[in-house]
């Protein structure tokens, strides 16, 4: 498969919107925030593009920073939960109950989780974008799992 | 190796990505969107309104002076907004369009060489110009002198792809809701072209050279579609593919007989899809996949969500892992003899500090060749026994025999765009191969 060519900043939209809003779904699970967020994200990147080395490093790095801001101004327990997308519905139990689980988690856990079993980002990569060592993902991904173990096998 | 529950956990947020309505992204604005700036107006309106007022009041003090304002627009000097071309106000016949203007020299260092095919194994890249300049050069890093030339200068162009034998450079220009396919014969220069009543995504020629397989949106239609054509335009096969998946990567099989497709690029897995053109019957992979190749012996090579590569058969069904231990990997590119795999550790994008060469009969790691300087973004394929790798550090392009173990700063091109009028941030991204060597 080969590389697909694109050109400018709007054929980088083009091709990375889809990733990039699915990331943010994943982390906010919020239909009424993710593509505003998205929004943000590639423009705080178009202003910066023509200079960046790797737009696409700083795109994840700045799509991660602005859904953990967002999960900290929806500082209101409640106001946040009424933002929370309907994850049931047309999704199976077993999903539904995964995905209520993962709603749970404290952002951060919740990120690390999100980018090491969908994104497949690596540990370093992980760090990076949270602003945190690599132990402290490690640590993150074990708690998470066992929070989310203690749930699903309960 | 993964747990039942990190498979379930995995699952489950596949499920829920997959569910994201992504299939066109609204359009770009650079203000950020109309939701966005309805919600954070805050002070700006303020400054505004003051701004104009501002600016009026100069204009009535230049008025009353007498003097002519600065920004007066020569007559017959437009300005360079006037010059912009305007693609949808391009008047263009149905079916064929005219000859593009020949190539020129658009650096001072690169040798315009137009009439003349490149060897097997070359590569072509576009660069956008910045600012106004709408226009696109391709250029081909010519395998066998190893020396960058300019070989077409096209309006705007998206997607491109050079034949295998490196004969025929296609480029797709976006017209609006239409598409235009030119052709230039490297052998004469000559750009040829018709029409697509569509969105053309991506474009790649088939291992023979002979066909095109194009991914388009049709006007009116939701859904986008993998399409063969010949290299006249005539229509070889066609099929949607599902909602949500735009064929950002697309594969011929070694024989031509089939085309696999990839929706989903970047961040995230999705299902893969199989069209067999002699049958016209497309085939769903029974499981999402992140990457999708090509082995010599007709079977899949395939990254697993959650790492790893498989090696599988049109259904998606697996034939064997070749590195299943989770482990995150980013197989780019099989060998050209079919035995090999070339994988960066990580799919990130980011610098990784080696590159891994797999057996794709045994699934053993044969070689890590090391980058001790700079990382590696990405790798873009075989050429022969050598691989081809970006360096993160000069954006250059390095080719290393398959039997080394370090990365030395090999490099056949540090791209000459800096600086000198081009939009670099996606010069890399353009990169792509021609055969295989």
């Amino acid at each position: 498969v080969r590389t697909r060519a694109v050109g400018g900043f709007t054929g980088f939209y083009e091709s990375h919107y889809a990733g990039t809003a699915r990331l943010a779904y994943l982390l906010t699970q919020s239909d009424l925030a993710y593509e505003d967020l998205v929004q943000e994200a590639f423009t705080k990147l178009h202003v910066r593009f023509d200079d960046l080395e790797r737009p696409a490093a700083y795109l994840r790095v700045t799509i991660v920073n602005l859904c953990r801001q967002w999960h900290r101004s929806e500082g209101r327990r409640a106001r946040r939960n009424e933002l929370l997308a309907p994850i049931v519905g047309d999704v199976a139990p077993d999903v539904a109950e995964v995905l209520e689980a993962v709603s749970q988690l404290p952002y951060r856990q919740r990120a690390v989780v999100v980018l090491r079993y969908w994104a497949g980002w690596s540990e370093a990569e992980i760090a990076e974008a949270l602003s945190c060592r690599p132990g402290t993902v490690k640590s993150s991904a074990a708690r998470a799992l066992s929070r989310l173990r203690t749930e699903l096998e309960a | 190796m993964t747990t039942p529950m990190e498979d379930r956990l995995q699952h489950a947020l596949i499920v829920q990505a997959q569910r994201v309505p992504v299939d066109l992204p609204p359009p770009w604005r650079t203000s950020g969107g109309h939701r966005q700036r309805g919600r954070r107006l805050g002070w700006r309106p303020i400054v505004a309104v003051g701004t104009v007022l501002g600016l009026v009041a100069v204009l009535l003090m230049v008025r009353s002076s007498g003097t002519q304002p600065r920004s007066t627009v020569v007559a017959g000097q437009p300005t360079g907004l006037d010059a912009m071309p305007r693609l949808q106000s391009i008047p263009l016949p149905a079916d064929q369009f005219p000859v593009a203007p020949g190539p020129r020299p658009v650096l001072p260092e690169v040798e315009t060489v137009a009439a003349s095919p490149v060897p097997r194994a070359s590569m072509a890249f576009h660069a956008g110009r910045s600012g106004a300049d709408t226009r696109s050069s391709w250029f081909v890093v010519d395998a066998r002198t190893q020396t960058l030339r300019a070989v077409a200068d096209l309006p705007v162009a998206g997607a491109g792809d050079l034949t295998p034998d490196g004969t025929a450079l296609v480029v797709v220009q976006p017209l609006g809701g239409r598409s235009a396919i030119l052709i230039t014969d490297l052998r004469t220069g000559q750009t040829s072209g018709y029409s697509r009543d569509a969105t053309v995504r991506t474009v790649v020629w088939s291992p023979s050279g002979s066909r095109l397989a194009v991914m388009e949106r049709i006007n009116a239609e939701t859904l986008w579609r993998m399409t063969v054509l010949e290299r006249d335009g005539s229509l070889v096969a066609s099929a949607g593919v599902a909602e949500g998946e735009q064929g950002a990567s697309m594969g011929w099989s070694p024989d031509g007989s089939k085309l696999a497709m990839l929706g989903c690029e970047g961040l995230g897995a999705c299902p893969g899809a199989v069209l067999d053109i002699a049958r016209n019957a497309l085939r769903r992979t029974s499981q999402p996949l992140r990457w999708i190749g090509w082995a010599d012996d007709g079977h899949l090579v395939a990254e697993r969500p959650f790492g790893g590569a498989l090696v599988t058969d049109t259904d998606g069904v697996i034939q064997r892992e070749i590195l299943g231990d989770g482990r995150p990997a980013g197989p780019r590119a099989v060998s050209s003899d079919g035995k090999s795999l070339l994988m960066l550790p990580s799919r990130s994008g980011m610098g990784q500090p080696f590159v891994r060469i797999v057996d794709l009969r045994t699934g053993a790691t044969t070689r890590e060749l090391i980058a001790p300087e700079g990382g590696v973004p990405s790798v873009l394929g075989w050429r022969g026994r050598d691989v081809l790798v970006v360096r993160e550090r000069t954006g250059g392009l390095e080719v290393v025999p398959a039997e080394s173990t370090v990365l030395v700063g090999n490099q056949i091109l540090v791209l000459p765009f800096r600086g000198e009028g081009f939009s670099t941030g996606l010069v890399l991204a353009a990169w792509f191969s021609a055969g295989g060597g």
